[in-house]
């Protein structure tokens, strides 16, 4: 902007400048003709307007006030007659005080000139410098706020930052994003600062197209709202990013404030930048998505491949142990009739019951390691079941009132649909689960086991009022061989109930609170016949 | 006067002190216990001696008992077959009743419920 006004001033001082200097000259020759006949004094004032000149109006100027000089010098020394006597002694004195006039009055225009000039200038150059800050320090605060806007990855923290951003850099009175639902075709409002209003709360849905937010979706542009009737003092315009419209912008401006083409240009990279940074998060949350039901996926594939090798090891096991528990057996049988000491005969019946519980505990630890889903075909009356299990828990039952104080066994059973499953495997899954909780309340208590039915499951929660356990345990109540009840207990109950429900496709979940009870809940699918 | 032949029982199983401790206890018995440690060896004893009941392990090396109950099956469906195994569950014991076993017997299993089994066998 400096340029033109270098321009104007060099236009307008060539013929000025040019001619001061000579006229200056000129008036000086006559005024010394006129007022004084003394050569000699004049010789100083015509070597400075000669100078004046050619320093005023360039060599040009001082060459046509030296002939001017030269001239009176040759006519003087020639003593040719000037007119020094009268009659025109009069008009020289006039012509001369003109002459001055024109002189001093030019003289003066030109410096209001000038100073005009220079103010209208100076006033251009302050608003430019003005307009370069304000947008140096937009342009500072949006690379700043872009970098901030890129750095978080949570898609909540974007949205927040994205209206944070907004009210600060543009001193606005509110702002609110909304999201594209394209599958509904509305916007929702996902994040607003400032003056927000319930109008412009969270959540809030407004059908794509309508509205000035919905008009700067479909039409892909900034809309003022003046023109509305609505928000009279609201800006919307659309996110974009990779030509796909992810939602939508509105800024709320302060009362009697406008925004200059710079803001507008400001505001529509701010929603550049605002919408790469909220794709980029989308993205990366689909992505940690589908990383984590990857990792899902291939935890479960190597829980199916431990299963199954433990599986095979435990029916390896199983096979080999009971072969040599059918011959120990066998031989106990055989002798059991032959031996006529009653001392020999009890010891033999120790011996055959350790067998018989070892097998049983073979069994258990296979019933674990069961990884392939049985009973999927069949259906189960899973109220049945409950009542079957407790009366398989009768002898235990009434072994551990007969330690300790009573235990009360509740059943609250509600209407629920049969469920998918071999009811002999659900009862004995049941029955380990209601004997863990009778060794709980060994003490006396009470025990509640209730069934109940949500959209997708059918539930059994096997309640009691015994110690609790601490998370600790709580954690690994399910693993095999895992007991806090000494060396007289395997610890394989609630892990056959769970090798029984992972066959079934159920699944266990064990809550403990200390002296409050245990809750194992087992969930099970309902049957489509 | 008719002479009633005395019944025939075959024992089939990969553990030889297992079939010591069955032949041991059927010693007493009026029935004649023959002996095979592997599948092929108790089509062969199946073909020869043609047993009433046959005591028959599932998991052998080899031709496995639910080959061979298929077999004998086959060839003859009056023999009454018991399945024995150390590995009860009940998808086995399904398949195997469903193929024609008479009985199913898990290990450990009580010697004198096997006698009655073996009996019941033979009666039919």
């Amino acid at each position: 902007m400096a340029m033109p006004l270098r321009r104007l001033s060099a236009g307008r001082s060539f013929p000025t400048d040019a001619l001061a200097g000579p006229l200056i000259t000129a008036t000086t020759v006559l005024g010394l003709n006129a007022l004084m006949d003394v050569p000699f004094v004049a010789h100083p004032l015509y070597l400075a307007c000669v100078a004046y000149s050619v320093f005023r109006g360039g060599v040009a100027s001082g060459l046509a006030s030296t002939a001017l000089v030269v001239a009176d010098s040759l006519l003087r020394s020639f003593d040719v007659p000037l007119g020094l006597e009268e009659p025109f002694q009069q008009v020289k004195v006039v012509a001369l005080a003109c002459l001055m006039l024109v002189l001093v009055t030019g003289h003066l225009k030109r410096r209001a000139d000038r100073a005009h000039e220079l103010s209208q200038a100076n006033q251009q150059l302050t608003g430019q410098l003005i307009e370069r800050a304000r947008s140096e320090e937009a342009a500072l605060g949006l690379a700043m706020m872009t970098r901030e806007l890129v750095e978080p990855l949570d898609v909540g923290r974007v949205h927040h930052r994205i209206v944070a951003t907004i009210l600060d850099l543009f001193r606005v009175r509110r702002a609110t994003l909304y999201w594209l639902d394209t599958a509904a075709q509305e916007l929702v409002c996902v994040a607003a600062a400032g003056d927000v209003d319930g109008a412009s709360g969270l959540g809030r849905r407004v059908p794509a197209g309508t509205g000035i937010v919905g008009r700067a979706v479909r039409e892909h542009r900034l809309i003022a709202a003046e023109a509305l009737r609505e928000d009279p003092d609201t800006l919307a315009l659309p996110l974009r990013a990779r030509g796909k419209v992810l939602g939508a912008l509105t800024v709320g401006l302060a009362e009697g404030k406008t925004f200059g083409e710079t803001e507008l240009q400001l505001l529509s990279i701010f929603a550049g930048h605002a919408a790469l940074a909220l794709e980029n998060s989308r993205l990366y949350e689909d992505l940690r998505a589908t990383l984590d039901r990857l990792s899902e996926s291939q935890a479960r594939l190597v829980d199916d491949a431990r299963l199954r090798a433990s599986e095979e090891v435990a029916a390896g096991v199983a096979h080999h142990v009971n072969n040599r528990l059918m011959i120990i057996l066998a031989g106990i049988q055989l002798l059991m009739p032959k031996l006529a000491s009653d001392v020999h005969r009890t010891a033999l019946e120790i011996v055959e019951r350790t067998v018989l519980d070892t097998a049983r505990l073979v069994d258990r630890l296979r019933q674990f390691t069961m990884a392939r889903p049985r009973g999927a075909a069949d259906s189960a009356d899973l109220n049945l079941a409950v009542q079957r299990a407790v009366e398989l828990c009768h002898a235990d039952h009434a072994e551990a009132e007969t330690r300790a104080g009573r235990i009360e066994i509740d059943l609250e059973l509600g209407s629920v649909p049969r469920v998918v499953g071999d009811e002999a495997l659900l009862e004995e899954a049941l029955g380990h689960i209601v004997r863990n909780a009778i060794e709980a309340v060994a003490d006396g208590g009470r025990i509640t086991i209730t069934t109940s039915a949500t959209g997708t499951s059918v539930l059994c929660a096997v309640r009691d009022t015994g110690p609790g356990m601490p998370d600790d345990v709580v954690q690994r109540a399910a693993e095999p061989f895992f007991t806090t009840k000494g060396p007289q207990r395997a610890g394989l109950g609630l892990s056959s109930a769970l090798g029984i429900m992972r066959q079934l496709g159920g699944q266990l979940d064990v809550q403990s609170q200390r002296d409050v009870g245990t809750r194992v809940t087992v969930r099970l699918r309902p049957y489509v016949s | 006067m008719r002479t009633v032949s005395p019944k025939r029982v075959l024992v089939v199983d990969d553990e030889p002190a297992l079939i010591d401790v069955i032949v041991e206890h059927l010693i007493d018995s009026p029935y004649i216990v023959e002996t095979a440690t592997n599948g092929a060896d108790a089509l062969a004893a199946v073909a020869r001696d043609r047993p009433d009941v046959v005591l028959l392990d599932i998991k052998m090396p080899g031709l496995d008992g639910m080959d061979v109950l298929k077999e004998i099956r086959r060839r003859d469906p009056s023999i009454a077959v018991i399945m024995v195994s150390g590995l009860a569950d009940v998808a086995t014991t399904a398949e195997a009743l469903r193929h024609g076993a008479f009985g199913y017997v898990p290990k450990p299993f009580d010697l004198r419920y096997l006698k009655h089994l073996v009996a019941a066998g033979i009666a039919t």
